[in-house]
C-alpha cells in the first residue's frame, strides 16, 4: 500500500493543476448548493451565502490539507515514508545508500546525455515536416562545400520537378542604425521563396515577393520576430516604417513569426538582389523542399542532368556540381560521431552501474538468506518474496531515479551552458517529457530487472533449506560465486573499453593540438568593421579609410603591426578559379573550379598574422598607386597546384571569370589552415585591397601586440571610434580564443568520455570492493582455520587479491578487444590514429591494475589481520 | 484485539472515523458527490456531528490514494462540474474491517465501563 501512496504522490506532481481545479469547481458546487439549501429553509439571501460559508469551514486552510494529503508536503507522512527508507538502509546498511547512488550516477548522465542526442539526431528538427527538407550545395572536384552560385541556383529551381520548392539566401551582416543608435544585427537576404520552402507564415504584413528579387528592385524588410520585439517592442505600426540598414533605407513589408529561426540566427530578411549574370561566386546557401514521394537520391539524379545540360551550353566554363545532402546530416553531421560516442559511453556506464547495482543486491541478499529461509519455512509463498524483493529494489532504483532526474536536469544545463557555437542556434535542448518518461523507464526496467534475477535466485537457494544447512551453503555459494564473477568480469571489461577510448580520444586531440594553423595565435586580436554601402560608388574613399585607420592604430602603444582582410581569421569562405598564364596545366579546353580561398587585405596583414612570408615580398606602397601593376600573393599549396616545382614570383594569373584581370605574383605566403586543424589548408591567393576596393567593404583588422592581446580592445576600439563613431566593430575576438574554438567540439566529447571513464572505473571499484568483502566474509571459517594452521597473512591476502586480480585481468582482455572495435568504428573522431594505439592500453591496463587491487586488498587485509579464534567463532 | 485498538490510537482519531463514515455511507447510498455526502452524514448523525463540511474533501483525496474510493467527473443536475465518489473493491473489503475493528474497540472499552470492581 505504502509503496500506491508514493507513486500516487509521485504522479500528483505532474496532475497538480488539474487537481486543483477540480477542487475549486467542488467547493463552488458545494457552496452554491448549502446556500440553495438555507435559502429553502427561509434565510435572505445574503444570510444563506454567510450560514453556507459556516458551514462548510474555512476554506483555504482545507485547501491546504487537501494539497498537503495528496503531495509530499505532509510532515507526518513524509516521517513516515522516512522511517520506512531508513529501516531499510539500517537493515542493508550502507549497501542501500550505494545502490542509490549507484542508480542516480548511471541515470543523471544517461538522460542527460539523451535528450541532447534525442534533439540532435532522433526528434523530427523543428521545422516543419522537416524530414522532406534537403540543403542544397554545390561541390568541386576537390572541395566538398562551395556554396551555390547564383545563376545555377536559378536554373535548378526553374527545371527541377523533383522539388515542391527551393530558396537560397546570403547570410549577412547590417549596422543597423536607430535614432543615433548603431547595432550590428545578423541578417539573410532571400529569394522570395523562402517562407514557402519552410512554410512560414508572416506574422504581420507579407514576406518578399519576387518584384524585389531583382537588381536595383524595392529594399523592403521583414523584421524576425526577437529583433522586432527587441528594437520596435511587437508594435503592430512597424508596418510600411522606415528602417536604416548600413546607411540604406528599407522599409518594413512584414514580420516572422517566432518560430521562424531558420536561416540560423538571422534578425532580418531582406531580398536578394543580385544580378545573376554579373560574375561568377559561389555565395549562397540554400534549402529545397522535396515533392511528395521524391527523395534525395532522385533529386540528386535531376539535378545531376540540369547541371550536366547547362555545363554544355556556351560560355559555360566551370565545374561544379550540384550537391543535395539532408538537412540534419548537413548542420548536425559533424556533430554525429562525437555525440554517439558519448551516448555509447554513458549506456556503458548505466550498464555497469546496472551491474553493479545487481552484485550490491546480490550479495545483500545473500546475507538476508536465513532470515528468506525462516520465512519460507513458515509458510511464505514464494511469489511473496520475490515481490517484496522487487518491490524493495524498486523502491532504490526510484529512489536513485529522483537523484539521478535532479542530477540529470543539472547536467543538461551545464551541458547546455557549454555549448558550442558552431550548433545552430534553432536547436534548443529543455527539459522534456520525453526525458522524464526514459528517465523514469530506464530506472523503473533497471530496477525491475535487477531486483527479480536477484530475488529470484536468493529465493531458490532459501528454499533449498530443507537439503541441510551445509549443503544449501555449498551449491547457493557456487550459484552466488558464478554470477557475481560474471557481473565484475562484465564491469572490469566494460570499464577497461570506455577507460581505453576515452585515452584514445585523448591522444587524438594532443596530436591535433599540435598540428601548426599556419599563423601565431598569441598576442593578438581581430575585430570586424562594415563600411556603410552608400560609400558603395567610391571604393577609393573606402580604401582610404581602411588605410588611415590602421595608420592610427599602429600608433597605439603597445602594437606591433596591423592588418586587415576580407574575412575573419578562419572563418567563411570565398571561392575563386586563377587562370595561369603558362602553368603546369593548359588551362584551355579544362573545367575549372572555383577552389581558391580568395582574400583582399590591406596594411601589414602577415606580419600581424604571424604568415611567414616564404618568397618574395607583401604588398607595399608600390601596389598604392592608381596606375601600378596589378599583384596578387599565393599561398604554397596554391604555387604548387598551378606551378610545381617552378618558382612562381613574377608570373602572372588571372581570375577564370574576367580574361583582363592578368596579376603578378609578387610573393607566397605560408599555408594557413583556414577551414580547420583537421581539414588540410585550401588554395589561397591575397589581393591588396586598394587594387581592388570596389568588391569590398566589410574588413576585419587583426593587431598583434606586445602583451596580453585583450589588452589592447579598448584602445583600438577607441581609436576605430576616434574615425567614425557610426561604425560599429564587431566580432571582437583573440585569436587564441578563435583557435581555440575549431577544437571545442573535441576537446567537449573527449573530456566527456574521460568523465565518463572516471565514473565507469569508480562504479567498477565499488563492485569490486563489495563482492571482495563479501567473499571474505563468507570464507570467514576457512581463513580462520587456514591462519591457525600457520598459514602466513601475506598468503591468505594474496590469494584473496589474486582472484579479484584474476577476475580484472580477464575482463581486461575483453575490454581491450571492445576498446579496439569502437576505435576502428570511430576512426573518423582518432584524427589518423590507430585504434591499436599502445599507449591508451597501457595506460587503461595500468589504471584498472591499480583500483582493483586497492579495492580488493583492502577486505582482504582486514580478513587476515583478525584473531583466527574469533573468525571461526564468527559463523 | 489490542492491537487493533492501539493501532486506531495511532492514525487521527477524528479522520479514522470520518473515513470510517465516508466509506460506510458510499457503500449504502452508491456513488455520492462531496455534497451529497456531506449531508448524507449530516443526516444520519441527525445533526448531532459538529462537522466542518470542507473537511471531507482532504479525507477524500486521502482515500482516493489509499485506492477505497474513486472519483470520477461528472456533472451536476444544475449542471456543475463536480465528482462523484464510489466505493471501490478494496474499499468494501477495508470497510469491513474498519468495521470489525470499531465493534471490537467499543465492545472493548463498553466492557471497561460497565465492569464493577
Amino acid at each position: 500500500m505504502s509503496l500506491r501512496i508514493l507513486l500516487s504522490r509521485l504522479l500528483s506532481v505532474f496532475t497538480k493543476a488539474q487537481t486543483e481545479a477540480e477542487l475549486r469547481d467542488e467547493i463552488a458546487f458545494h457552496l452554491e448548493s448549502l446556500e440553495k439549501d438555507f435559502l429553502r429553509q427561509g434565510l435572505s439571501p445574503q444570510e444563506a451565502r454567510r450560514a453556507a460559508r459556516r458551514a462548510f469551514g474555512r476554506i483555504e486552510p482545507m485547501k491546504e490539507t487537501h494539497r498537503e494529503v495528496r503531495s509530499f508536503r505532509s510532515l507526518e507522512s513524509l516521517a513516515q515514508d522516512g522511517r520506512l527508507a531508513a529501516r531499510a538502509v539500517r537493515r542493508s546498511g550502507w549497501q542501500s545508500v550505494l545502490i542509490v547512488v549507484t542508480f542516480a550516477l548511471g541515470i543523471a548522465g544517461s538522460t542527460a546525455v539523451f535528450s541532447v542526442y534525442d534533439r540532435m539526431f532522433i526528434r523530427a528538427l523543428p521545422f516543419e515536416d522537416a524530414a522532406s527538407l534537403v540543403h542544397l550545395d554545390e561541390r568541386a572536384e576537390e572541395v566538398p562545400s562551395i556554396r551555390l552560385a547564383y545563376a545555377n541556383f536559378l536554373a535548378w529551381r526553374e527545371a527541377a520537378r523533383t522539388f515542391e520548392s527551393m530558396a537560397a539566401w546570403a547570410e549577412t551582416g547590417y549596422n543597423l542604425s536607430v535614432h543615433n543608435d548603431s547595432e550590428r544585427i545578423r541578417g539573410a537576404r532571400v529569394t522570395h521563396d523562402l517562407d514557402d520552402v519552410l512554410r512560414i507564415a508572416p506574422l504581420l504584413g507579407r514576406g518578399i515577393v519576387p518584384e524585389e528579387n531583382v537588381l536595383n528592385g524595392p529594399k523592403s524588410a521583414v523584421l524576425g520576430h526577437g529583433l522586432w520585439q527587441r528594437r520596435f517592442g511587437g508594435r503592430a505600426d512597424v508596418l510600411g516604417k522606415p528602417i536604416v540598414l548600413d546607411g540604406e533605407t528599407f522599409t518594413v513589408v512584414g514580420v516572422l513569426p517566432e518560430r521562424a529561426v531558420f536561416p540560423d540566427k538571422a534578425d532580418i530578411w531582406t531580398p536578394l538582389q543580385e544580378n545573376p549574370q554579373y560574375g561568377v561566386g559561389w555565395f549562397l546557401l540554400g534549402v529545397g523542399r522535396l515533392a511528395p514521394g521524391e527523395t534525395l537520391q532522385s533529386a540528386q539524379a535531376e539535378l545531376d542532368h540540369i547541371q550536366a545540360r547547362l555545363a554544355a551550353s556556351e560560355g559555360h566554363q566551370f565545374s561544379t556540381f550540384p550537391a543535395l545532402t539532408d538537412l540534419r546530416e548537413h548542420y548536425l553531421g559533424d556533430f554525429r560521431g562525437g555525440a554517439t560516442l558519448i551516448l555509447l559511453a554513458v549506456g556503458v556506464v548505466l550498464l555497469i552501474a546496472c551491474g553493479n547495482a545487481a552484485c550490491l543486491m546480490l550479495v545483500a541478499a545473500a546475507r538476508r538468506r536465513p532470515e528468506l529461509a525462516t520465512r519460507l519455512a513458515l509458510g511464505a509463498s514464494r511469489g511473496r518474496i520475490i515481490r517484496q524483493l522487487t518491490c524493495e529494489s524498486v523502491i532504490s532504483s526510484l529512489l536513485g531515479g529522483s537523484l539521478g532526474m535532479v542530477a540529470g536536469w543539472a547536467t543538461l544545463r551545464g551541458m547546455v551552458m557549454f555549448r558550442p557555437g558552431e550548433l545552430p542556434g534553432w536547436l534548443q535542448f529543455d527539459l522534456d517529457v520525453r526525458f522524464l518518461l526514459f528517465a523514469l523507464g530506464v530506472t523503473v526496467v533497471a530496477g525491475l530487472g535487477v531486483g527479480l534475477v536477484s530475488a529470484i535466485r536468493s529465493t531458490r537457494a532459501a528454499g533449498m533449506s530443507t537439503l541441510g544447512r551445509a549443503a544449501v551453503k555449498h551449491s547457493s555459494d557456487r550459484h552466488d560465486r558464478r554470477s557475481l564473477d560474471v557481473l565484475v568480469l562484465g564491469q572490469a571489461a566494460l570499464a577497461l573499453a570506455v577507460l581505453m577510448v576515452a585515452g584514445l580520444l585523448f591522444r587524438a586531440l594532443a596530436s591535433v593540438h599540435k598540428v601548426e594553423p599556419g599563423f601565431e595565435a598569441e598576442h593578438a586580436l581581430a575585430f570586424t568593421l562594415s563600411l556603410p554601402r552608400s560609400d558603395d560608388r567610391d571604393g577609393n574613399r573606402r580604401a582610404t579609410f581602411f588605410r588611415t585607420l590602421l595608420d592610427e592604430i599602429s600608433n597605439v602603444p603597445g602594437v606591433e603591426a596591423v592588418g586587415a582582410a576580407s574575412l575573419p581569421p578562419l572563418e567563411g569562405f570565398s571561392g575563386t578559379t586563377f587562370v595561369p598564364e603558362a602553368g603546369r596545366a593548359d588551362p584551355a579546353g579544362e573545367m575549372l573550379e572555383p577552389s581558391v580561398l580568395l582574400q583582399s587585405t590591406v596594411g601589414a596583414y602577415f606580419g600581424a598574422m604571424g604568415i611567414t612570408l616564404l618568397d618574395g615580398r607583401p604588398f607595399d606602397d608600390r601596389d598604392q598607386a592608381p596606375n601600378a601593376d596589378r599583384v596578387v600573393i599565393v599561398n604554397e599549396r596554391f604555387a604548387r597546384h598551378y606551378f610545381g616545382d617552378q618558382r612562381p614570383v613574377g608570373r602572372r594569373v588571372r581570375f577564370a571569370s574576367r580574361p583582363d584581370s592578368w596579376m603578378t605574383i609578387v610573393g607566397v605566403a605560408g599555408d594557413v589552415r583556414h577551414q580547420g586543424l583537421e581539414r588540410d589548408a585550401p588554395l589561397a591567393a591575397y589581393i591588396p585591397l586598394v587594387q581592388h576596393a570596389d568588391a569590398y567593404r566589410t574588413m576585419t583588422v587583426v593587431a598583434r601586440g606586445t602583451g596580453d592581446a585583450i589588452g589592447l580592445a579598448t584602445p583600438l576600439l577607441q581609436a576605430v571610434r576616434a574615425r567614425d563613431a557610426r561604425i560599429p566593430a564587431y566580432g571582437l575576438v583573440t585569436l587564441e580564443e578563435r583557435l581555440a574554438r575549431l577544437t571545442l567540439v573535441r576537446r567537449a566529447y573527449t573530456w566527456m568520455a574521460s568523465a565518463f571513464a572516471l565514473l565507469a572505473l569508480l562504479l567498477t571499484v565499488a563492485g569490486f570492493h563489495g563482492v571482495t568483502a563479501y567473499r571474505v566474509r563468507q570464507r570467514w571459517r576457512e581463513i580462520g582455520i587456514r591462519l591457525a594452521l600457520g598459514e602466513s597473512r601475506k598468503a591468505i591476502q594474496w590469494r584473496i587479491v589474486g582472484r579479484a586480480m584474476a577476475l580484472a585481468g580477464c575482463g581486461s582482455v575483453i575490454g581491450v578487444i571492445m576498446g579496439a572495435y569502437v576505435g576502428v568504428l570511430m576512426e573518423g573522431l582518432l584524427f589518423g590514429l590507430p585504434a591499436w594505439t599502445p599507449w591508451p592500453i597501457l595506460i587503461a591496463l595500468v589504471l584498472m591494475f591499480i583500483v582493483v587491487l586497492v579495492a580488493s586488498w583492502v577486505p582482504a587485509v582486514r580478513a587476515s589481520w583478525v584473531e583466527p579464534r574469533e573468525l571461526i567463532g564468527r559463523e | 484485539m489490542l492491537k487493533g485498538n492501539r493501532k486506531g490510537a495511532k492514525t487521527e482519531v477524528p479522520y479514522g472515523t470520518l473515513d470510517l463514515l465516508i466509506l460506510r455511507s458510499l457503500e449504502l447510498m452508491g456513488p455520492l458527490n462531496g455534497y451529497a455526502l456531506a449531508r448524507r452524514i449530516e443526516q444520519t448523525s441527525d445533526n448531532l456531528l459538529s462537522l466542518n463540511q470542507g473537511s471531507i474533501y482532504p479525507a477524500l483525496i486521502r482515500l482516493q490514494q489509499k485506492g477505497w474510493i474513486r472519483g470520477e467527473a461528472a456533472v451536476s443536475e444544475t449542471n456543475r462540474k463536480v465528482k462523484l465518489y464510489s466505493l471501490t473493491r478494496a474499499g468494501a473489503k477495508q470497510l469491513h474491517e474498519e468495521v470489525d475493528n470499531w465493534e471490537r474497540a467499543v465492545a472493548i472499552v463498553s466492557r471497561f465501563l460497565e465492569a464493577e470492581p
